[in-house]
């Protein structure tokens, strides 16, 4: 992680941007259930489509300062264990490619999600338009 | 056999809904947040969080397919069109025609796809090339 805004030139494919470690809080279920409240859980889980929260949370979180006007173009998930209200995942962010295309400058960033006991509950990749 | 349509899921998006997902992601990004802001942007106004939508299509299908299904299920789409408050998003999909994948959507009550992408029934989880240093 870097104090300073992280422009297209500074990305190097291949290389790790962040480890993160989070958790999602009874206030963020809370949160989910009144948002999406057809969205239940298994028993003693959280709802499986809230890892999206986590894995883009570790994006904002692996480049918390960002030039503005950055576009999301597009995302690629798998959601591959279930993780437990207030469990910590910690999600490695990595650049995994930088190309120029044309006037756009497209980054794919690859984020893999472990829980406490190490098992992989998420990958990612997240295709963005870097504005600088 | 899998179902040939999901099941669809909606929500209805306003300015409560953003400010609720805003708090739930911390992302507070003015474009999202701030009308005022909003207003003075190319998007002329304030935009909902792209995975407010996302997350239909993932809650279709877990509806549809059972949570048990949902760990082989790769999901890749793109972003196509901005959701604004007082937008219905829908999310919903169609099996392919080789039974492996459902081409899937979010969608707005205009019948404009916000999201479009496919859901893959074999995926498999590939590393992240990651490289010393």
């Amino acid at each position: 992680m870097t104090d300073k805004v992280m422009l297209f030139a500074d990305f190097v494919p291949g290389v790790l941007l962040a480890e993160v470690d989070d958790h999602i809080s009874a206030e963020q279920l809370a949160e989910w259930a009144q948002l999406y409240p057809w969205d239940k859980a298994s028993e003693g889980f959280v709802p499986t489509s809230l890892a999206t929260v986590l894995l883009m949370r570790s994006y904002h979180k692996a480049i918390p300062h960002r030039p503005p006007g950055n576009i999301h173009a597009g995302q690629k998930m798998q959601f591959l264990s279930s993780i437990r209200p207030g469990e910590t995942v910690t999600t490695i962010v990595v650049c995994q490619a930088a190309e120029r295309k044309g006037e756009r400058r497209k980054l794919e960033l690859g984020v893999v999600g472990r829980g406490e006991d190490g098992r992989t509950v998420y990958t990612g990749l997240i295709t963005l338009f870097w504005a600088a | 056999m899998n179902a040939k349509t999901l099941e669809p899921v909606s929500l209805a998006v306003d300015e409560a809904a953003i400010q609720r997902y805003a708090r739930i992601t911390g992302d507070y990004n003015p474009i999202h947040v701030d009308p005022a802001f909003a207003a003075n942007t190319e998007m002329g106004g304030v935009i909902a969080h792209g995975t407010m939508s996302l997350n239909l299509i993932w809650q279709a299908l877990e509806k549809t397919l059972g949570s048990a299904v949902l760990p082989s299920v790769e999901l890749e789409i793109r972003f196509r069109r901005p959701v604004r408050p007082g937008d219905v998003i829908e999310g919903g999909g169609v099996l392919d025609a080789d039974g492996t994948s459902y081409s899937v959507w979010a969608r707005n009550q205009r019948g404009e796809n916000v999201i479009e992408g496919t859901a893959r029934l074999d995926g498999t989880a590939k590393p992240v090339p990651l490289s010393p240093g």
